[in-house]
């Protein structure tokens, strides 16, 4: 089978890791890594990996953009707003890491082949892609579902400058993603910076609040998505199954990562990745370009 | 918008012109390579540059290089269309080669946002170590390069007492304190130009700036005349944090630049200037003087953090030596500064 | 640096007192309250659920009522007083938190974070201040961090345009010793205001709180009674007579901050904060004593001994906001018990 070819915009740790996932791929090959600043680690690993590197943006890709069926945008939000419009143009399709909202929310878990038919996927944030596959089986277990909350702890050392500049954005498209996914009438995300040494993995809980749980019928479908998150998630680990106590439903999830660029600890950049790659290995099984 | 943008810098240009047209005809026909092109300092040049060609017809082509490029895509359409003006969009860091053409480098590249240097520190010390490093490097090669103007920082000397500060004052002593990674990344990247000067043999000049007002800086960035604007056009009683005795010099971006651009025509190899004003101006006064140029005269708030400090700054330049080797002086006086800043916010730049 | 022995008085009965109500302090209250503050002068009052602005959640516990009434509730009820709001990034966004919170009249923004983690309060702080609102810095649970660490942080906050940073002692773990050491390299180190907030978990709040005026901090947090999460905080009433007799200034009233105490006893409290043996036990941890509440609940579901939650906790490090983490550790002790 023929790779889909794919190029990496954005060469800091998240464009890094996706790097080397995407060159572990039977489906995916890296054809272009490409950011503004050469001396960079990233691009350093890339060079050493012998992967063509450029420092010229998304200059680069409108100049190459026939080689390129698929963008990974690892940039920031402000720039992928300038940069959709672009690969829209140039018929490549574009997963956007960034928190820029531009296209179809997709949680693989929960809508992986319903994404197909866009060509601008956004990946969310971390703690959506941890929290939102749960809010998905309580949405589809339960009716009623009055309320979604979301925690996310993270180790303070896995969090960049531009994630702590961006709390904001993660809150409100975490909180969005929550409402999409589980129909709940109201949502609510927060997050929280973990400076413990050693570092802890990212830890999400979901609240919901439900008249009338079905506690059997939930622990079934948490069950099931928890299985389906593991397939590209492989550190996805339910460590508080569904409790119902004091008038809400708790559910508990630890994430470590695969360790590939960043460290285990990293899990919440580990599993927006994963999430992205699957999406990424899900357009090339279907072999479609736009 | 572009126009009204367009005619208020001319008038500034214009007004100061015929005091510098004969130190500045040394750029006509030459090539210049801006790094942070499209900073407030570096924006200022183009204008500069670019005014030069449309007036003396002076034939300059200038390459800007910097991160951002909206506003120099936005203010400079129909030169960069020309060829006159060619915007390079990546990281100074990752400056390999400069093009053969070039004659004359003026290296801007840093962000002085304090907000940016406080989050991210290594961000901060990189841009400044590794893209002077990088410029010099490429700046070796080049066939017909007649000088290099680096930017250092005023941020580099040590808190002075009510004194005003030569080139020889005394700079930061070494502290633990991690408000000193933009100062100590000056301080090295101008080290690093006098060791290229001897050792790439480069023609090299460093200022050290102070304090400026004008078009083209961010009015959201927390420097006092910044924000004093800043309330005012807000409708809000101007707010001085402290008792209003911080004591600064402000200079007028077409100054500051047009003295860039002499010194870097001009001035000697080796040699560090000062440049900003000298003359001295109380936060309360520079409120005052704020407050005069808005129709409904904004109140002046004094210690609003509530709890009473009196913990006051005093940065100024010593600039006799800048004014004696290349023969400068202020082409725009205090009050005037501040009436085109303001008009510029209020008027020009909504 | 104070140029008249003035010492400012924050008062966040309405705000650090939520959480030993578990966030349920009604409208009324909230006006009864600000009113007698008003009337003695205090110059800050501080309201809002426990955990600040937009906290209110199934994490920390969900308010009675909601940002908008308690805010406008205490405008309404406050004259010459300046309403003053606690925010922790992470859990208030500006959009949906501070924007409207300026516009209900919010006069002062404290802008909180762990001790160690300054940098998510920029854009916050930023905000604030081109609003025209005073803002100051809080570092949350400063016991955990060495001075050098905390005037790093405290620094950031300062160049993001801060106009005073607050340490607080948010496990009530400082002994006056500690408040010398860290607040006076603080004052040495910024230009801004230092202040201090106290727990009473070891019974050292006043005195801890004047060692800190003693070295040059200018602000201080006092609440009615100590009402707050846990052993309570820095008891206001005690506070402004230790003040008076030593001849500081606070331009507060210390009659009318003793009727404020009496109505707060009154009508705010079911009880008036102790120092229970569990506050004990989360002041010698370091944990959070906001953490109290959860913890009993918790332990009680679960069968297991609170003070082994708390040094579970303190020994896990957990920081506020991660009440999550209760359930883990009650879980995993009765675990090991049935393992026994």
């Amino acid at each position: 089978m023929k790779k889909f070819k794919v190029a990496i915009l954005g060469t800091g740790n998240i464009g890094t890791d996706l790097l080397i996932k995407v060159q572990r791929s039977q489906y995916l090959e890296c054809v272009a890594f490409v950011g503004r600043n050469t001396n960079s680690s990233g691009m350093a690993k890339a060079r050493e990996m012998g992967i063509t590197c450029s420092d010229k943006s998304i200059e680069f890709i409108k100049q190459n953009h026939k080689n390129i069926d698929l963008v990974f945008d690892a940039t920031s939000a402000k720039d992928h707003l300038l940069h959709a419009p672009v690969f829209k143009d140039l018929g490549i399709i574009a997963i956007d890491l960034t928190p820029a909202k531009v296209g179809v929310m997709s949680v693989p878990a929960a809508n992986l082949s319903d994404c197909l038919a866009a060509d601008n996927i956004n990946m969310i944030t971390c703690g959506g892609q941890a929290s939102i596959p749960l809010a998905y089986a309580i949405g589809q277990s339960q009716k009623n579902v009055e309320y979604i909350e979301t925690v996310s702890i993270i180790a303070s050392k896995s969090a960049g400058p531009a994630t702590r500049r961006n709390l904001d954005e993660y809150i409100q498209t975490t909180e969005k993603g929550l409402i999409e996914f589980s129909g709940a009438k109201a949502s609510k995300a927060i997050i929280n910076l973990n400076p413990a040494i050693p570092c802890i993995n990212m830890q999400t809980t979901v609240y919901a609040k439900v008249s009338n749980p079905n506690m059997d019928s939930l622990n079934t479908s948490v069950s099931e998505i928890v299985e389906k998150i593991k397939k590209y998630v492989p550190g996805y680990e339910l460590i508080v199954p569904p409790l119902y106590e004091n008038g809400r439903i708790s559910i508990m999830v630890k994430v470590r990562g695969l360790g590939d660029y960043l460290p285990e600890y990293a899990g919440n950049l580990d599993i927006i990745n994963c999430a992205a790659i699957a999406m990424a290995e899900e357009y090339a099984k279907n072999g479609l370009e736009v | 918008m572009m126009n009204k943008i367009a005619a208020f810098i001319n008038e500034d240009l214009t007004r100061i012109h015929s005091s510098v047209a004969s130190q500045l005809s040394e750029s006509y026909g030459q090539c210049f390579f801006i790094t942070g092109g499209a900073g407030f300092l570096g924006t200022w040049l183009c204008e500069w540059l670019m005014y030069l060609n449309r007036t003396e017809n002076a034939g300059i082509k200038v390459y800007v290089l910097d991160r951002e490029k909206n506003r120099i895509q936005e203010r400079f359409e129909n030169e960069l269309q020309r060829g006159e003006m060619v915007l390079l969009n990546y990281d100074v860091r990752s400056l390999t080669e400069i093009p053969r053409e070039v004659n004359y480098i003026i290296h801007a590249a840093a962000t002085p946002d304090t907000s940016f240097h406080a989050s991210c520190p290594i961000d901060t010390m990189s841009s400044v170590a590794e893209g002077t490093a990088s410029m010099l490097r490429a700046a070796s090669r080049l066939n017909n390069l007649k000088a290099i103007l680096n930017v250092s920082s005023s941020a580099i000397y040590a808190n002075s007492d009510m004194t005003t500060l030569t080139e020889d004052s005394t700079s930061l002593p070494f502290s633990h304190s991690l408000a000193a990674v933009y100062p100590e990344s000056k301080r090295y990247a101008e080290k690093l130009c006098q060791a290229a000067r001897n050792e790439l043999r480069l023609p090299i000049v460093s200022i050290r700036p102070f304090t400026f007002c004008g078009p083209y800086q961010n009015l959201s960035s927390p420097w006092i005349l910044n924000t004093f604007i800043n309330d005012a056009l807000n409708k809000r009683p101007i707010r001085i944090y402290g008792d209003g005795q911080t004591t600064r010099g402000v200079m007028y971006g077409a100054d500051f630049s047009v003295w860039v651009l002499v010194i870097l025509l001009h001035g000697k190899s080796g040699n560090v200037y000062n440049v900003g004003s000298d003359n001295p101006v109380m936060a309360y006064e520079l409120a005052n003087y704020v407050a005069k140029n808005f129709s409904f005269t904004p109140s002046i708030m004094l210690n609003t953090s509530l709890a009473k400090i009196n913990d006051r700054t005093y940065l100024l330049p010593d600039t006799y030596q800048v004014k004696k080797d290349l023969n400068l002086t202020t082409f725009t006086d205090l009050e005037l500064s501040i009436s085109r800043t303001v008009t510029w916010f209020t008027q020009i730049y909504k | 640096m104070s140029q008249d022995n003035h010492i400012l008085i924050s008062d966040p009965t309405l705000r650090d007192g939520n959480h030993a109500v578990s966030h349920q302090l009604t409208a009324k209250q909230i006006a009864l309250y600000c009113s007698a503050a008003d009337r003695a002068g205090i110059p800050i009052v501080e309201v809002g659920h426990g955990n600040g602005l937009g906290a209110s959640s199934l994490q920390v516990g969900l308010a009675a009522i909601d940002d908008f009434t308690m805010l406008t509730t205490a405008r309404d009820n406050l004259k010459s007083s300046k309403l003053a709001v606690h925010v922790i990034p992470g859990f208030a966004t500006i959009e949906k938190d501070i924007k409207p919170a300026i516009e209900y009249g919010v006069d002062v923004f404290r802008v909180a974070a762990h001790c160690t983690e300054a940098d998510v309060t920029e854009r916050h702080i930023h905000f604030c201040r081109n609003e025209g609102k005073t803002v100051f810095g809080v570092l949350m649970m400063t016991h955990m961090a060495d001075r050098f660490l905390l005037a790093e942080e405290a620094t950031k906050m300062q160049a993001y345009g801060a106009e005073a940073v607050i340490l607080m002692d948010s496990a009530g773990n400082y002994l006056p010793s500690d408040v010398v050491e860290k607040v006076s390299h603080l004052v040495e180190t910024l230009s801004i205001p230092v202040g201090f907030h106290a727990h009473n978990n070891l019974g050292m709040a006043i005195a801890n709180s004047i060692a800190a005026v003693e070295c040059g901090a200018l602000i201080l947090d006092g609440c009615a009674r100590g009402f707050g999460a846990g052993a309570g905080n820095t008891q206001l009433e005690a506070l402004i007579a230790v003040l008076e007799r030593m001849k500081y200034s606070t331009g507060v009233d210390l009659y009318k901050t003793l009727d404020a105490g009496n109505l707060a006893e009154r009508e705010l409290m079911k009880v008036i904060p102790t120092i229970s043996s569990t506050s004990i036990v989360s002041g010698l941890s370091g944990v959070f004593s906001g953490f109290l509440k959860p913890v009993n609940r918790i332990s009680q579901e679960f069968g297991v001994n609170p003070r082994d939650v708390f040094f579970e906790l303190g020994r896990r490090k957990v920081v506020a906001g991660q009440e999550d983490i209760i359930i883990e550790v009650a879980k995993s002790l009765k675990g090991s018990k049935y393992d026994e």
